[in-house]
């Protein structure tokens, strides 16, 4: 994945660390990752627990969120967004479920699609700590039982790759760097 | 080098982010043409055959009604050119389906090691969405583990974030997501930065002009079997 036609700078930031994180990102029960080996993370990873509630959309009261108004069809549809499609590892993404047609009450299941234990609710918060592709699905039901469902397609990726690809501030980057064990920041490209 | 780098790493997916409200703010480091609204792309999904007269398609044997006009007769659809494969997709008696692609922004986040630094950065973004329905094979109803894709190809043109004299044109550049069927169903949003993501590149910048050069949706064999058009009843 990471063989690609970036400079040096990135062709560092996807090299494999051989040192690990240090224990500040760590949690009890470390996670397998793919393709490269990072910290694995918890919402409660940043030193002060409690910090990341996952029933709290608060954060996205003035999200502008990607749904349909109306169904196309009249058979049953629903239609769902993500407040990001790509994002680091760890983070906290908010899913949002909308029933365009078809009988109250709705319910809606969140398959997450890394094999985690799926939500359920108009809304549901996740914090994905695989990395790569995902294709987290819900599926919604309304009253009569008819069944309709959205893919969204997202990826989770390395911090560093993230924080590089986003163009973050270079201390930031530097610092994520040292977290994870991986090599300064080259010097200027010639 | 640089240039280069950054250019096709942009490359793939974008529409006029210069519409989004964030655009408004930031001023692009070069003019060049574009418009100066052009948020969305819906289309629907027809048939697609094997052209006639072109490279890579078959050969004339016919004419229309006129005498004057070559065809290739019969029409053939990809799938009966690859031999009529298990899995191949067909159109159901309600079949239909249709493909968007609609300027929007991707709210980055940092995650938990920097939430101060992230949510409040928004980028350009361009959100994919395709919806099928009464998609057959062989066995009724096509549905999972058979997973079909979408393939596009796309020609950008932006102000580089290295090199703010002068936009570029990137190379046509090819990609692509998977698309699961349930029922007969299919229903998939993704978005450029999540392609570019999987690619290794960066969003694209703001102020990129997209021009969408082909789409093509392909059946579980890899087979063409839906593109942009109409059918005219």
């Amino acid at each position: 994945m990471c063989v690609v036609l970036l400079g040096s700078l990135l062709q560092s930031a996807c090299s494999k660390s051989a040192e690990p994180p240090p224990a500040a990102v760590q949690t009890a029960s470390p996670v397998a990752v793919a393709p490269t080996p990072v910290a694995p993370v918890s919402p409660t990873a940043q030193g002060s627990p409690g910090a990341v509630d996952l029933n709290d959309f608060s954060d996205t009261a003035n999200f502008e969120w990607d749904l349909a108004e109306e169904a196309e069809d009249p058979e049953f549809e629903i239609d769902a967004a993500v407040t990001s499609f790509y994002m680091p590892q760890g983070n906290v993404v908010t899913f949002k479920a909308k029933a365009l047609n078809g009988t109250p009450p709705f319910e809606f299941d969140w398959n997450f699609g890394d094999e985690t234990p799926h939500g359920s609710g108009e809304m549901v918060k996740h914090v994905y700590t695989k990395i790569g592709r995902h294709n987290p699905r819900v599926t919604g039901t309304d009253a009569s039982g008819a069944t309709a469902h959205v893919d969204l397609g997202l990826t989770v990726d390395h911090p560093v790759k993230f924080a590089m690809r986003t163009q973050k501030e270079q201390a930031v980057i530097d610092d994520l760097r040292a977290r994870y064990g991986e090599p300064p920041t080259p010097g200027p490209t010639p | 080098m640089k240039k280069h780098i950054l250019a096709v790493g942009a490359a793939v997916l974008a529409f006029s982010a210069a519409s989004t409200a964030n655009a408004a703010t930031l001023a692009c480091g070069a003019t060049f043409q574009h418009p100066a609204s052009a948020k969305q792309i819906k289309a629907s999904l027809t048939q697609a055959f094997v052209s006639c007269n072109n490279p890579g398609g078959n050969v004339p044997n016919a004419t229309t009604q006129t005498g004057t006009v070559p065809t290739c007769y019969p029409a053939e659809t990809y799938h009966e050119n690859a031999g009529s494969q298990d899995g191949g997709w067909l159109w159901g008696p309600k079949g239909k389906g249709d493909i968007s692609f609609k300027a929007g922004r991707n709210k980055l986040c940092g995650g938990l090691l920097y939430p101060q630094n992230t949510c409040g950065l928004d980028e350009s973004d361009l959100y994919i969405q395709i919806k099928m329905s009464d998609i057959r094979d062989n066995t009724g109803l096509a549905t999972e583990p058979n997973v079909g894709s979408v393939a596009t190809v796309a020609r950008a043109t932006f102000v580089d974030r290295a090199e703010q004299s002068a936009p570029m044109t990137v190379i046509d550049f090819p990609t692509g997501f998977g698309i699961p069927v349930v029922n007969g169903k299919i229903s998939k949003k993704t978005s450029a930065t999540e392609i570019l993501g999987v690619l290794s590149q960066p969003a694209l910048p703001q102020c990129t002009v997209l021009e969408v050069v082909g789409v093509q949706v392909k059946d579980p064999n890899g087979n063409t079997f839906a593109t942009i058009g109409a059918y005219l009843p």
